[in-house]
């Protein structure tokens, strides 16, 4: 089980065009490709505040991997905190995460002790298939936290994340890194800098 | 047209590579023109050299593409560090001349690694021996200083001799590749939409797996590299490279090959002709995925195990998370751990079918990997439950002669009459009380697996269960619901169908009795089900496939390949058919394999083991014969249409939203190389709008994204 302290993993599942890729780029870059949607990084990095000082966020895009159950595995005993995201114009997307659910279950024994946020994606679009109250009650069903957002209308995306680690209790996170800068956090965007892609 | 000469000569290649892999280079040297050098300069510690090409001969001396490549790599590594202090060529003399025999053994390595170091680096503490362990934490971090300042010394044999590399791929790869691909072009604007996504796909599958294959690179020419340098020098010796690092070798070696062979080409024929990248070229390279990226089975098989090692040895080793912190911060790595960095195979790995939409090959061995990782899963399963079982006690009274030979019980042993690709499986286990004859009641604790039923007791110090009556095969079990509520009766046939033991069963309550009945009833069925689909599959396959690729077809068949039989022919005979030209390639997979349509086997058509829910309902992960895909007609008929027709062909029907999975619909811009090749050619605006309304469908979802 991931016990590295200095980083906190966030993994992102879903059925194939959901969404999740725009979601986190959404969150990460603050960007939206209507159309588009390039098959994306897999690992994206993002500094945070934890119990006071800082912390890295690491969000890992499971984009292309749901049919692969076994190899989704790997992704999962990596994880701390899991969104499970579908689109609410799909109820399709929404049965798709059941298997993934009990996989994180199986994988992680307990999960009242594991933020797991359900979001619906797409709240923008009219064609709705899905319910609020029905992933409302899929999420009581799982006893996680729920969401609908919007990636295009960047609706409730940073709320997202903020949310997600506010559900961890053994620590206390924040986005915002307040006031002062830490020295590693100026190295990190330092690196950042330097760092123009390969 | 030229092209179709250039695919020739591809196939060619591909052929001379795979019987000799080191004639390959002097082809591909006259083959492959070299665009700049990408800023960030391979100091490629796996392959051998590409200074010295011209001589076939200084190829197969290990010794002078050593010393030769060593003297680049140094260099190289001092860039790469960021350094600008460059060794004289004193001193990278002194390497090679110190280097002049390869047969020592391993101690009088070590010995003459170290007294060079000492030479070298005579800012070093003392390089002798390591002795005390305080001193060891003072001794690495100077010597990782000095592989700051100086670059990585040298190639560690364990790299270069161990794996033959020095045969293979010499060169330099060249990944550098243009800001954007309308740079290829002298006015992009001019493209079509649909040419203009097309265009972005592939250079999305070029970029990415340009970047992939650096990636890769950090991992082996700076962690494994640094790792094993520093065991030359004594440290860290603990430290066993394969259990952290596996065999990512062999996967830097594949995607460089298939950087080198398929993807380079196509670029450089862009680069030379001004003209759109061609999916076709592409899609000839992937057809052998399946073969080329055999190392990712090894690989994901053993990243649980990697992670797990890694994670013991960063907690408990503190000379390893020095140096593993050492390596991390170096700006390649990009801010990213060592565990995420080995975790990209299989992220990269599931990416591929987003970007190669519909080549067959690439589906059928992911498919493919992903079963037999499954399998693993559920034999790790297995072999918890049989460790479990403490002894085999259901002959009362048995004499020693019983004893010894017989009186035991193997779980693990594969199912009888079903394919050896299945597993046995737990389906229900749980206390009973059991009632047999005229014997009172007893507490049991029964245990239902895939193809048997096994009644035991609890052996209570031990916290394990002794098997006390014959393991019951299912088919030859009939279960009857009685009267009392939780209550069902077991009789046990034999080969004449006559009973020879019936057992009646309490459970705590009448639900679960029912469940008992209920889950024994299902086995049953499953049963029979993969008793049939083996029977059928022994009945087809002598028919459908040469002995040579019988094993691969099993393999295929059991990740429910609907795509595995054509994958596998072409892969023989790529050489011969791949230079067709290239319009025709696509259909050619069905075409040729008539014999294909005609397999009754229920499980060659089915597929996406992932839709099913593997955790719950193990029973139906290989269901799937319950469940057919609805892909799976569409993609067999795709054969019966004759090429010309594919206009108003497969395409459209074959990615019904109803059965193709929602990722491969909203890929948008994937490659799909049957539709892509159209957006090659230009062709009247009569004729696109004819397919337009032929394929409605398609074309309608795509614009919804």
């Amino acid at each position: 089980m991931p016990e590295q302290s200095n980083d906190y993993r966030v993994v992102v599942f879903g059925a194939g065009g959901v969404g999740k890729s725009s979601l986190v780029l959404r969150f990460v870059k603050g960007t939206f490709r209507d159309t588009y949607i390039p098959t994306v990084e897999d690992t994206y990095r993002q500094v945070i505040s934890c119990d006071k000082s800082v912390c890295t966020l690491q969000i890992t895009d499971t984009t292309g991997s749901h049919q692969f159950p076994a190899m989704q595995r790997l992704s999962i005993s990596k994880g701390h905190a899991f969104i499970l995201v579908y689109s609410i114009t799909s109820k399709q997307s929404l049965e798709e995460l059941k298997p993934i659910y009990q996989q994180v279950l199986a994988i992680k024994g307990n999960v009242e002790a594991i933020p797991i946020m359900l979001v619906g994606n797409k709240s923008d679009e009219t064609q709705r298939e899905v319910d609020t109250k029905d992933g409302e009650a899929q999420a009581n069903q799982w006893k996680c936290a729920f969401m609908e957002t919007s990636a295009k209308t960047n609706h409730n995306v940073t709320e997202l994340f903020q949310e997600l680690l506010n559900l961890d209790k053994k620590r206390n996170m924040s986005l915002n890194i307040d006031g002062k800068r830490s020295g590693k956090q100026s190295r990190a965007e330092r690196l950042k800098g330097k760092c123009s892609v390969m | 047209m030229a092209w179709e000469e250039l695919h020739a000569e591809k196939a060619e290649e591909v052929c001379v590579c795979w019987e000799r892999p080191f004639f390959f280079v002097l082809f591909r040297g006259n083959m492959v023109r070299f665009v700049g050098l990408s800023s960030w300069r391979s100091w490629d510690l796996l392959h051998g050299d590409s200074e010295s090409p011209g001589s076939p001969l200084a190829e197969m001396k290990p010794t002078a593409t050593y010393c030769q490549g060593q003297a680049r790599r140094r260099k190289n590594m001092t860039e790469f560090l960021g350094e600008t202090n460059i060794p004289t060529p004193d001193s990278l003399g002194q390497i090679g001349g110190s280097l002049p025999g390869i047969g020592g053994g391993p101690d009088s390595w070590k010995n003459r690694a170290a007294s060079r170091f000492s030479g070298f680096f005579s800012s070093n503490t003392g390089a002798g021996p390591f002795g005390k362990e305080a001193d060891r934490l003072e001794q690495l971090q100077s010597k990782l200083h000095s592989y700051t300042l100086f670059g990585l010394p040298k190639v560690p044999r364990q790299l270069s001799f161990h794996h033959d590399s020095w045969e293979e791929e010499e060169e330099e790869t060249d990944l550098a590749l243009e800001d954007s691909w309308q740079k290829l072009l002298d006015n992009p604007e001019a493209l079509t939409r649909r040419q203009f996504h097309q265009q972005e796909a592939i250079w999305e599958l070029l970029q990415t797996e340009a970047t992939y294959i650096k990636k890769l690179r950090v991992i082996t020419d700076l962690f494994l590299c640094g790792l094993l340098n520093l065991q030359e020098s004594g440290l860290l010796t603990e430290v066993e490279p394969a259990k952290l690092f596996s065999n990512i070798q062999e996967i830097v070696r594949l995607h460089t090959a298939l950087w080198n062979q398929v993807m380079l080409p196509v670029l450089e024929k862009a680069r030379r002709g001004r003209t759109l990248l061609d999916p076709t070229d592409l899609y000839h390279g992937f057809r052998t995925f399946g073969s080329r990226f055999q190392p990712y089975i090894l690989y994901c098989m053993e990243e649980e195990g990697l992670m797990e090692n890694m994670r013991t040895l960063l907690r408990d080793n503190e000379l390893f998370r020095t140096y593993v912190t050492w390596a991390e911060t170096h700006k390649q790595c990009n801010r990213l751990k060592l565990p995420d960095m080995l975790a990209k195979p299989h992220q990269r790995l599931t990416k591929y079918p987003l970007l190669l939409k519909s080549v067959a090959a690439v589906e059928g061995f992911i498919n493919s990997v992903e079963s037999r990782m499954r399998q693993r899963q559920e034999r790790q399963k297995l072999a918890t439950i049989s460790a479990r079982i403490d002894s085999y006690e259901a002959v009362e009274g048995s004499s020693e002669e019983v004893e010894k030979e017989y009186n035991c019980f193997d779980l693990m042993a594969p199912m009888r009459g079903i394919s050896s690709e299945e597993t046995r499986q737990l389906h229900l286990e749980g206390a009973l009380r059991m009632k047999e004859g005229k014997d009172s009641r007893m507490d049991v604790y029964c245990v239902l697996f895939t193809d048997l039923l096994l009644i035991t007791k609890p052996v209570k110090r031990v916290e394990k269960v002794k098997i006390i009556r014959q393991p019951l095969l299912i088919h030859n079990v009939v279960c009857k619901e009685l009267k009392d509520p939780g209550s069902f009766i077991l009789i046990y046939l034999n080969e004449f169908k006559s009973a020879v033991a019936a057992y009646t069963f309490q459970a705590n309550s009448a639900t679960q009795g029912r469940s008992w009945v209920d889950a024994i009833c299902n086995v049953q069925n499953q049963h029979q089900r993969l008793c049939t689909e083996e029977v059928l599959r022994q009945q087809n396959s002598p028919k459908t496939c040469t002995p040579g690729e019988e094993d691969e077809l099993e393999e295929e068949e059991s990740s429910n390949s609907t795509t595995s039989s054509p994958v596998l022919r072409h892969k023989d005979q790529q050489n011969s058919s791949q230079s067709d030209g290239s319009t025709e390639t696509l259909s050619v997979m069905d075409i040729d394999e008539p014999g294909q349509h005609q397999r009754p086997s229920p499980n060659m058509n089915l597929k996406r083991t992932g839709k099913i829910d593997s955790d719950v309902a193990p029973l139906s992960e290989r269901g799937e014969v319950q469940q057919p895909q609805p892909t799976s007609p569409h993609r067999v008929h795709s054969g019966l249409y004759p090429e010309h027709d594919r206009e108003a062909g497969p395409e459209g029907e074959e990615m019904d939203p109803q059965c193709r999975s929602l990722s491969m619909d909203s890929a948008y811009g994937t490659l799909s190389p049957e539709s892509l090749l159209r957006e090659l050619q230009p062709q009247p605006a009569k004729a696109r709008r004819e397919r337009e309304t032929v394929r409605p469908r398609t074309r309608s979802r795509k614009r919804q994204k």
